[in-house]
């Protein structure tokens, strides 16, 4: 027992640091830097923690009211776990074919998208076709074009594409940023790959698929998360090009939801949590992987 | 050169069957549209179509900018001036100081980092949700506690004088992790050497910043600024979500996108004028394209290379 004092004792005192000398900045009564910073942190995480986290709080906890506790609580930390509004919004409103329709969206698109992407890529960042800068700074300049919605929406009319699946998944089918970014990456590969596989006898077909897509796999990664968080989260385009609610995508589907649950909240929060959650949970997973590939994104545009 | 030879002709060509998907889908879907709204613009085209579209020339821009029927552009182009400015100052401020806290080494920082980025992944509407939850006059928390520390019963969203405030506070709520972790990646890219050196040259906090953090993340300040103004510019799903251009909260790229696709009865100057709805958008466009070069040229000036 004794001992085990003497340890806690020798431990505290040790972290004291008493041999080194104090900072002649240092005056009795004024605030050191180091308790200033603590101060700025715990500002800090008191602010996120009040304006991000309880507001996404909020949202679960209404979503898990029965309506009557919230029309008579509704600040309060639920007493129930109603998961009747999470199945009312599931099943009663075929929430189910939104979710399977925004899956289907984002994979069709993704998957066309990033085909086509990592082939034009790959020729474009090698120069393997004439005028490769020239498409090069044709993709780039697409960023700064002036809104294309009016016009896609006259095309898709035209074509017979407009309030159709096919017609929204052409028009999702865009390279834009994503080419950018894989160009990007592409330049960092050295070309001596490509000699020495064509000296060994490979094909081209051969060396795009056993190589250059495997090459690819960090960047096909964070360009599906990027496209994919862009389509789930579509609204605009879903609500111009996609007017039948059997087309609804779950953002859409939520949106309208509004409208029809006025101010009866938790079916709408459970509505609106469904919508989320998905991506919460690729977050928490890929987070490190989410952040860079967006701001790469954002920084190269 | 390409190093896959194949001899034969068809085989030379490979490298351009793998560009042409890419490139068509790009031009027929987007390219195309994009410059097509420059021509839509000298245009009488409408969304119903049944009348023959004819070229009007600059019809359309007078007409904008025609002092009799001003009113509503004139809000517009006035609130768009205002959010993007209101976005850009408050979201990049708030982005370095959380930078600059981020930038210290605390336990737990990291789950605060990524805590700022959700919203930029939520997306818009998801966020404009849980805003709508929070001050809805039925219930929502902050509603209340106005209701209990002030007696007032505001009407936030639905409120002539908040809504506009609210939306930027939502845009910038959704926007400012963005910023944040593109501060951050500045920060980290400054030598700890350099601050070393001038702590011992006995440089106090204020002018580390002043002379070393704010010269060195210039570049990072740059991008923010540019993609906050383009970005401000150019959003309208932020409004649409949240008020849908009500009580004088459109913007001109919400305006665009009202006059082209939301039909709402009532006033039959407008709707459905995909012509003049696309002379609203390169009026924007144009309108983006100058603000974003000045920026550029302003803010290049004082970038210092490492």
């Amino acid at each position: 027992m004794k001992n085990l004092f003497r340890a806690l004792i020798n431990r505290f005192s040790q972290k004291r640091e008493p041999g080194l000398p104090k900072g002649p900045t240092h005056i009795a009564g004024v605030p050191s830097a180091k308790f200033i910073s603590y101060v700025i942190v715990g500002m800090f995480v008191l602010f996120v923690v009040t304006f991000y986290l309880l507001p996404i709080l909020n949202l679960v906890n209404v979503s898990l009211k029965t309506s009557s506790d919230f029309s008579k609580d509704p600040a309060g930390i639920t007493k129930t776990l109603h998961f009747a509004n999470y199945s009312e919004i599931l099943v009663k409103n075929d929430f189910f074919r939104n979710f399977f329709n925004s899956v289907f969206y984002l994979v069709a698109s993704s998957v066309l998208t990033i085909s086509i992407t990592v082939l034009a890529a790959f020729v474009i960042s090698r120069r393997y076709v004439r005028f490769a800068g020239f498409f090069y700074v044709l993709f780039l300049a697409g960023i700064f074009l002036p809104n294309p919605l009016i016009p896609q929406f006259y095309l898709l009319l035209k074509l017979n594409l407009y309030n159709t699946p096919l017609g929204y998944i052409l028009l999702k089918t865009n390279p834009g940023i994503i080419m950018l970014m894989m160009v990007g990456f592409y330049r960092t590969i050295p070309k001596d790959f490509d000699e020495a596989a064509a000296l060994d006898g490979c094909g081209s077909f051969r060396y795009v698929i056993q190589f250059v897509i495997p090459m690819s796999k960090p960047i096909i990664a964070s360009s599906i998360i990027l496209f994919s968080v862009g389509i789930w989260n579509d609204i605009i385009g879903t609500t111009i090009f996609l007017t039948s609610k059997r087309f609804y995508p779950v953002i859409r589907a939520m949106f309208e939801f509004q409208g029809q649950y006025g101010t009866d909240w938790p079916p709408l929060a459970a509505a609106v949590f469904i919508v989320a959650l998905p991506i919460i949970v690729l977050f928490i997973f890929f987070q490190k992987y989410i952040i860079s590939s967006i701001t790469a994104g954002g920084i190269k545009g | 050169m390409y190093p896959f030879r194949h001899g034969t002709r068809i085989g030379r060509m490979i490298p351009y069957f793998l560009l042409l998907p890419a490139l068509l889908a790009f031009c027929i879907f987007y390219l195309f549209p994009s410059i097509a709204t420059i021509i839509f613009s000298f245009t009488d085209i409408t969304r119903t179509g049944y009348k023959p579209v004819t070229f009007v020339g600059l019809e359309n821009y007078l007409d904008f900018f025609n002092p009799a029927n001003f009113h509503d552009q004139g809000i517009a182009l006035k609130n768009s001036i205002v959010f993007t400015l209101l976005v850009v100052i408050i979201q990049n401020a708030i982005a370095l100081g959380f930078a600059i806290i981020l930038n210290k080494k605390w336990k737990t920082r990291g789950f605060f980092r990524a805590t700022l980025f959700l919203p930029v992944v939520l997306g818009i509407t998801v966020n404009a949700m849980i805003w709508k939850l929070m001050v809805t006059p039925f219930g929502g928390p902050v509603h209340d506690l106005f209701r209990d520390l002030f007696g007032l019963n505001l009407l936030f969203f639905a409120d002539p004088y908040m809504a506009f405030p609210l939306i930027v506070f939502v845009q910038v709520w959704s926007y400012t992790g963005y910023s944040t972790v593109i501060f951050l990646a500045g920060l980290q890219a400054i030598p700890v050497e350099l601050y070393e050196s001038a702590r011992v040259d006995g440089a106090n906090a204020f002018r580390q910043f002043r002379h070393i953090t704010f010269p060195l993340i210039a570049q990072a300040f740059t991008v923010n600024m540019l993609l906050a103004v383009i970005g401000a510019l150019s959003t309208f799903d932020t409004i649409y979500v949240t008020t849908n251009g009500q009580f004088d909260t459109n913007t001109l790229a919400m305006y665009m996108f009202k006059l082209a696709f939301i039909s709402e009865g009532g006033s039959g100057r407008s709707e459905g004028r995909l012509g003049f709805a696309s002379a609203v958008a390169t009026i924007l466009f144009l309108l983006i394209l100058i603000v974003a070069v000045v920026v550029q040229r302003f803010l290049r000036r004082r970038e210092v290379d490492l």
